[in-house]
């Protein structure tokens, strides 16, 4: 009994006795935390502080106007940025929540990987980041103009991210997957994003959150978040973009296809189809010491929309469409080999395929030679797409009842 | 220590008298008076039966105790104007004619010495001396008030019978009777507590248990010496093994179709005189999250009950202490929007959220122990008071903060989902011990607690059963049956235990 209440004596001293910080470690108040949900880097043009980290966090007051506190400090690491942050945060930093990282234009031009090693080595931002590129203009600008609309930044990115496979686009590029792409030759792809003025074309309106008194959420001033497609990196600095389709071209080839549509035009009549399967396969091929690549694109479809009503589909209608929606992808895939071959970087991993193909052959005599093999290299596309289900009136249904 | 000065305390002079018993009426008359004569409703009487030869005999009985209709109309009439005891020829063949059953009652003993006579006064027997003979008769005539069998207030069942056992043993037994009407049931009586005198009924079925734990348990009710037993508390104090485990090692029921089936089980029952509740032993931790219920619905149905009260039970333990690692501690573990809820409702809250929890934690407590203990027209009122009025002030005034509450109540109400209180509560004391240990040192406290936890219910055996089976000693399919999963009734069997030192 005497060894109980000695215990429980010890354990009342050490647990009571709160006003000795160091004797429980590690104790951190969860409202002491200044979560970082987003965070943007640029290059700063003024002197020696060149690193400049944008945080977004969410505002914790119940009756917060804005969704977001926004902290811009400039430093001359990135890790020295940060801790200036903190210098002005009234809360602990905390980076543990998080999810993305944006790479201004003009730092991702100049090197991706030079602003993103202390995101990479230390260890206060974890490793579940994402890094993205954003198109047009510095992180910064970005995010002070979406702050302004007051939108809610990490969620938006959060949502475009989440939506990314209806169209294809482009795909979430997790940090570690990044690295162990640009590993080897510092030659890769990120996705990026960009500000859109509002268009005729584009209108998005967020319900709930109240303007501030003066402000517009309309006209000029609104500008629209988007996802455009990857933005090409070249010995670790971005050299081009490709957008939209072409984006989507990336992906055929790197098998990432989940959906999107392709819309097919014959005889004046749009027909819209749906990707609902994607697949590709790359076949390396050496032949009387000639390198030969084939890309072979599988594409399932379902036709979801016809413009005109009184129109008869047959099997002739199918293979015309089938045909058509093969070279549209082919377009597609046969851009970004171009541009690759143009830029001189194989980012689509045909390399690769070789190697595993070939292992000794490649070692012995095409891995030096790569760089130049590659932008001469014949690449043969074949699509086969399929439409698996076309919803198959035999009459149209505006031609009356059935006899 | 205690005992002994108690002991002690006895009075000598009554002891001696207790042991004289002589062939005079008039002696033995007045040493029972002294004895017992001190109290008010002590009766004494003297009765002629016979005026020919003028025999007189004494009647004594306790007042209350006994019912008086029966004495007049069974036996005293009877002992009055029976034409047999009129022509008798002296007191020796009256006695005879009595005990031979010239009085009509059913439940009539030959006492012979003082100690049986007191005793059989104080259980509301009417006890008859005869003079000149070294033997009396008693009659069992009690008829007191009792409390009629009424619904079960503290365990509620669905679909079960809805009797309760009363403080009468008999009545108790009878109803047991009642649902088992087997030879193989076995009523054993045995008195306790020196001064109380109570008796204990030891009820099992001879074919199904243990012989084992049977003796073991008789042992140990054997050596209790104690004053009285008026609680269970007593009994159960002495039955156990291990004093210091806090959790409950002997499961009370109130229902009789719960006994039973524990009996019939092959467990055993203990019915003390005085108090509504029975005992069954041996028992295990499977038993405090059975209910009778089970055994009435579908077994999938009582089978998914039965997993959700352990995973409450899981709750109401871990959540409060996990809570605390996952917001002082280990940030990381929470989602970012969850975290930054809980950010928001914290703001302006100036206590550490360890503190936070136990206030709460502790007011929950303090609200049900006042509502338990407060009479009944304004208990409500006490709860409501409680749990609205303070509970939305603190939160407003930014004493606690709203995710505290939350996380505070759900404990709570997945305690109250465990069927048995007394197991309730300790896991509520162990709440406490995971909330301490966690606001130390986060998720390592709450593992050493999980394995202090599981160290102390590995290490309690009740009646030689280990308290975790079937968990930790059986390795047969068999053992598991009725344990999370309720099977089909008729694959139902007996505990692994039970079976396995029959």
């Amino acid at each position: 009994m005497r060894k109980m209440i000695i215990v429980v004596l010890i354990l009342a001293v050490i647990f009571f006795a709160t006003s000795f910080e160091e004797i429980i470690r590690g104790r951190t108040e969860i409202e002491t935390l200044y979560p970082i949900t987003l965070a943007g880097i640029d290059n700063n043009q003024n002197g020696d502080t060149e690193y400049l980290i944008s945080t977004v966090s969410p505002t914790t007051e119940e009756d917060a106007v804005k969704p977001n506190n926004i902290m811009t400090v400039a430093g001359k690491t990135g890790f020295d940025a940060n801790r200036n942050i903190g210098m002005y945060a009234e809360n602990d930093l905390y980076w543990g929540y998080a999810k993305y990282i944006l790479i201004g234009e003009e730092a991702s031009k100049e090197s991706v990987f030079k602003y993103l090693d202390f995101f990479m080595r230390d260890n206060e931002p974890r490793m579940t980041l994402t890094p993205l590129i954003v198109k047009g203009m510095s992180s910064r600008e970005l995010i002070g103009l979406l702050y302004e609309q007051n939108i809610d930044i990490s969620n938006t990115v959060d949502n475009i991210i989440d939506n990314y496979a209806i169209l294809s686009y482009a795909f979430e590029m997790p940090f570690v997957e990044f690295i162990d792409l640009m590993s080897d030759k510092k030659n890769g792809y990120l996705p990026c994003f960009e500000l859109e003025d509002e268009r005729l074309d584009i209108r998005i309106e967020h319900g709930g959150q109240e303007p501030e008194e003066g402000e517009t959420l309309e006209g000029e001033h609104a500008k629209i978040l988007r996802s455009v497609g990857y933005a090409i990196i070249k010995d670790d600095k971005v050299i081009d973009y490709i957008l939209f389709e072409q984006g989507r071209g990336l992906n055929w080839i790197i098998d990432e296809i989940v959906s999107g549509t392709i819309v097919v035009e014959h005889e004046g009549v749009k027909y819209n189809l749906e990707i609902i399967e994607g697949g590709s396969k790359i076949v390396p091929k050496i032949k009387d010491e000639k390198l030969k690549a084939e890309i072979k694109v599988n594409v399932d479809n379902i036709l979801t929309e016809i413009s005109k009503q009184d129109i008869a589909i047959d099997d002739e209608l199918m293979k015309t469409l089938e045909r058509k929606s093969s070279e549209i992808v082919k377009k597609e895939v046969m851009e970004v080999i171009d541009l690759v071959q143009k830029h001189e970087i194989d980012i689509i991993g045909i390399g690769d395929k070789f190697y595993h193909r070939y292992p000794v052959k490649w070692e012995k005599k095409y891995k030096e030679k790569w760089e130049d093999i590659f932008p001469k290299l014949d690449i043969e596309v074949t699509v086969d797409s399929t439409i698996e289900r076309s919803a198959r009136f035999y009459e149209s249904i505006l031609s009356g009842e059935v006899k | 220590m205690k005992k002994e000065t108690n002991t002690k305390e006895k009075p000598s002079v009554k002891d001696s008298l207790l042991d004289q018993w002589v062939e005079n009426l008039e002696i033995n008359s007045d040493n029972l008076k002294k004895i017992l004569s001190k109290s008010a409703d002590f009766i004494s009487k003297p009765v002629t039966i016979n005026s020919k030869l003028n025999i007189v005999v004494h009647m004594f009985f306790i007042d209350g105790l006994i019912n008086h209709q029966q004495i007049s109309e069974l036996i005293l009439k009877p002992l009055v104007n029976d034409v047999r005891l009129v022509n008798v020829k002296d007191e020796k063949s009256l006695f005879n004619y009595i005990e031979q059953g010239v009085v009509y009652f059913s439940a009539q003993n030959t006492l012979t010495n003082m100690y049986e006579i007191t005793d059989a006064i104080l259980s509301g027997n009417v006890v008859i001396i005869f003079n000149e003979l070294n033997k009396a008769i008693a009659f069992d005539t009690k008829g007191f008030q009792m409390r009629s069998i009424t619904t079960p207030t503290e365990e509620t069942s669905l679909k079960g019978s809805k009797d309760t056992f009363v403080e009468t043993i008999r009545v108790n037994t009878a109803t047991v009777r009642r649902k088992i009407k087997s030879t193989n049931l076995i009523i054993e009586d045995m008195t306790i507590g020196y001064m109380s005198n109570t008796l204990v009924s030891i009820v099992y079925m001879d074919n199904m248990v243990s012989k084992v734990t049977l003796n073991e348990l008789i042992e140990r009710l054997k050596s209790i010496d104690t004053q009285e037993v008026i609680f269970p508390g007593i009994i159960e104090e002495h039955i156990i093994e291990d004093r210091y485990a806090s959790f409950p090692q002997v499961n009370y029921t109130e229902k009789p179709d719960k006994f039973c089936i524990s009996v019939l089980d092959g467990k055993i029952g203990l019915i003390i005189d005085g108090i509504p509740f029975t005992l069954i032993l041996p028992t295990t931790i499977v038993d405090f999250f059975q209910t009778t219920d089970d055994y009435t619905s579908s077994r999938f149905v009582a089978s998914a009950f039965r997993i959700m009260r352990y995973t409450l039970a899981a709750l109401a333990l871990f959540i409060t202490g996990y809570f605390i690692t996952i917001t002082t501690f280990h940030q990381l573990l929470l989602p970012p929007d969850l975290a930054i809820s809980i950010i928001t409702s914290r703001e302006g809250v100036p206590f550490p959220m360890f503190l936070e929890i136990i206030v709460l934690v502790l007011a929950f407590q303090v609200l049900i122990e006042a509502g338990t203990r407060i009479y009944s027209s304004i208990g409500g009122m006490v709860t409501l008071v409680g749990a609205l009025v303070v509970g939305d002030a603190a939160v407003n005034a930014k004493f606690v903060s709203p995710a505290a509450v939350v996380v505070v109540a759900i404990a709570a109400i997945a305690n109250y989902a465990i069927p048995n209180r007394d197991f309730a509560n300790s896991l509520w004391l162990w709440q406490f011990i995971m909330i301490l240990l966690s606001s130390i040192i986060g998720l390592f406290g709450l593992v050493i607690g999980l394995i202090l936890l599981v160290y102390s219910l590995a290490s309690v055996e009740v009646l030689g059963v280990p308290y975790l089976s079937p968990f930790v000693n059986s390795n047969t399919k068999d053992a598991f049956k009725d344990s999370i999963i309720r099977p089909p009734l008729d694959k139902k069997t007996n505990p692994d235990y039970i079976q396995r030192t029959k």
